[in-house]
């Protein structure tokens, strides 16, 4: 469960940049919701996402997850943090491009300390899974958009994290080839009782999820 | 150390590579060229200076020739008495030949060496017979030459040489010493007594007999004998000068110092050039990448996993600059080695495996401490800054 008191985040304090990306945020995320955060450009859903992810933290407030403080420890600790418990998918897919599609999957398994036989044995699995055995030496470039996203999502997944947290993920995608990434995030929460977080602008999808986080102006209106 | 994943990645930008590569391998390749040639000049020192212990050399000045006439045996007998002296043998070093082909050679001069029985003994320890027979005492046609003078003169076992106007058969060739040897040929004592007879002015010809002539003594120290003691005094006779030894391995110690100077120098250049070429283009990648650098860290590395890629990749740089190079600087070797040898000149260079895998681990580490400042750029880059990049 992820838990959010009063938390407030400020990009750039005391300058002439400065912006209350988050102001007196409090919410409460399920363990296994397959959860959706809605809000214009602006609101501060971004923010949100990182300050969950562990990528960022919060100027004020407590970020609480399965009970535990969230930002606490050092940049090493953060970093086995995101490796071990959370998984990212970002809208542009962003591959490592130097990297094939099986090797952009162990990739995230090497940096949790998974041994390299096992990395490379489990991304192929992964991939089987996403339905891409044929394109497991490729590299991003020889992928079509979907394809590349169904690499992230086998990426995501790799460590067996307990929350999944998505931008945009069918941002760059045609209707057909999004409605097969939702389904294979919507099988993923269901097979293995991820957490999934969705930023989108994408009401179908926002419709299949529960619960729906609005933000506007970086607060929670519904 | 080169996965396919840091080549691909070394790739992106193949001739920004390629590049900070060539400015590496041009440092590499002079270091290598220029300690190859140092090394060679070690080799020569450590070699010459093996083949004169225990001996000194007392020569006989050419104005002097006509007053030593037939007093050889009580020379050597006079140079003898010498304290710390056990014996004086008389030899005859001349020219190969006169004229500007003798003058355009680099390295040592191509001699005739006339060796008594006793001095050829003393050169055992310093060239061995490599093709062929060695002296045959009685045989009086038969000379042996040296591996550089063999080379440059092209010829070989059973060909016949001509020296100062009679032909010799070539019976043997000695194996490469790395001293003034290498040049030489070897002809018997008596023979070339007769060569210098020819060669002195027609007017002193008729008072000089050419089994009197000697061009230097070779003067055998007993043990623990100071040589420059001995040459000291060598330089008190009348008509004869003696090198100190020590004076003479002290110069050629300056030289090999002043070789090894020009390879610090040499090394200095390369790590300056090279580093920066390597900071800057590892500089550039990291900017390119901070996006991607963002995702990674999203993906769980750690700073030191993040530091740990960039300077593999910089690391990656170096040694391939440093494998260029070094291949660049051994076929620049051994193209100036044949380029001497054609010339009849001696083996300029000499490449040893110590100094190959040195220019090696100096490119790579060189290649890795440049990528330091980029790599800790990069992995103290906040991954939420780097991701909102593009």
């Amino acid at each position: 469960m992820i838990e959010f008191r009063d938390v407030v985040k400020v990009h750039a304090p005391k300058s002439p940049r400065e912006v209350r990306a988050l102001d007196g945020v409090s919410l409460t995320i399920p363990r296994a919701a397959f959860a959706a955060v809605v809000g214009e450009c602006g609101a501060g859903t971004p923010t949100l996402l990182t300050i969950i992810g562990a990528l960022d933290t919060a100027t004020s407030g407590t970020v609480l997850v399965d009970g535990a403080l969230l930002h606490t420890g050092s940049r090493r600790r953060m970093a086995q943090l995101r490796a071990r418990r959370f998984g990212f998918i970002f809208q542009g897919f962003d591959l490592i491009s130097s990297l094939t599609a099986w090797e952009n999957v162990a990739l995230a398994m090497r940096y949790a300390g998974t041994p390299a036989h096992e990395a490379r044995r489990r991304a192929k699995e992964l991939l089987a899974d996403v339905g891409l055995d044929g394109r497991m030496d490729h590299l991003p470039g020889q992928l079509s958009g979907g394809q590349q996203q169904r690499v992230a999502i086998a990426r995501a997944l790799a460590n067996r994290p307990t929350i999944v947290l998505a931008d945009e993920p069918t941002g760059e995608l045609d209707s057909t080839t999004a409605e097969r990434i939702i389904s294979l995030l919507q099988a993923a929460n269901e097979r293995y009782g991820v957490t999934m977080i969705v930023v989108t602008h994408n009401h179908e999808l926002a419709q299949r999820c529960d619960p729906v986080i609005r933000l506007r102006d970086g607060r929670v209106v519904g | 150390m080169l996965s396919s994943a840091t080549v691909r990645s070394l790739l992106r930008r193949p001739s920004r590579t390629l590049l900070t590569i060539l400015g590496i391998a041009i440092g590499v390749m002079a270091l290598v060229t220029v300690g190859a040639l140092a090394a060679q000049l070690r080799r020569v020192v450590s070699r010459s200076e093996a083949a004169s212990q225990g001996v000194v050399l007392a020569f006989v000045a050419p104005e002097a020739f006509p007053r030593i006439e037939a007093q050889l045996p009580r020379l050597s007998k006079q140079l003898s008495r010498i304290p710390g002296v056990e014996g004086a043998v008389p030899e005859v070093v001349l020219p190969f030949h006169f004229g500007p082909a003798q003058r355009e050679r680099f390295g040592p001069p191509q001699l005739i060496i006339g060796l008594p029985d006793r001095r050829a003994g003393l050169l055992n320890s310093t060239l061995s017979i490599s093709t062929g027979s060695g002296p045959a005492s009685g045989d009086e046609r038969l000379v042996q030459v040296g591996s550089d003078f063999a080379r440059s003169e092209d010829v070989g076992v059973g060909d016949v040489v001509s020296l100062y106007g009679s032909s010799y058969r070539v019976s043997g060739i000695y194996g490469q010493s790395f001293t003034v040897f290498d040049s030489a040929v070897f002809a018997p004592f008596e023979e070339a007594q007769r060569m210098v007879g020819q060669a002195v002015p027609a007017a002193a010809r008729r008072r000089i007999r050419a089994r009197d002539i000697a061009t230097d003594f070779v003067l055998i120290l007993k043990p623990g004998t100071d040589p420059s003691l001995v040459a000291d005094r060598i330089n008190l006779i009348d008509g004869f000068h003696a090198t100190d030894p020590h004076r003479l391995n002290a110069g050629l110690e300056t030289t090999a110092r002043l070789f090894d100077s020009i390879i610090f120098g040499a090394a200095l250049v390369a790590l300056i050039i090279g580093a920066l070429s390597v900071v800057n283009t590892m500089a550039t990648a990291v900017r390119e990448r901070t996006r991607e650098i963002g995702i990674r860290k999203a993906l769980g590395a750690s700073d030191a996993a993040v530091l740990a890629e960039v300077m593999l990749e910089s690391a990656a740089i170096g040694l391939l600059g440093g494998m260029v190079g070094l291949l660049g600087g051994a076929v620049l070797c051994a193209y100036l080695d044949a380029r001497a040898a054609a010339a009849g000149s001696l083996q300029l260079f000499d490449l040893t495996p110590s100094l190959s895998l040195g220019a090696l681990a100096f490119s790579t580490l060189l290649g890795a401490a440049s990528g330091i400042a980029p790599a800790w750029g990069a992995a103290r880059l906040n991954p939420t800054e780097a991701l909102r990049r593009l």
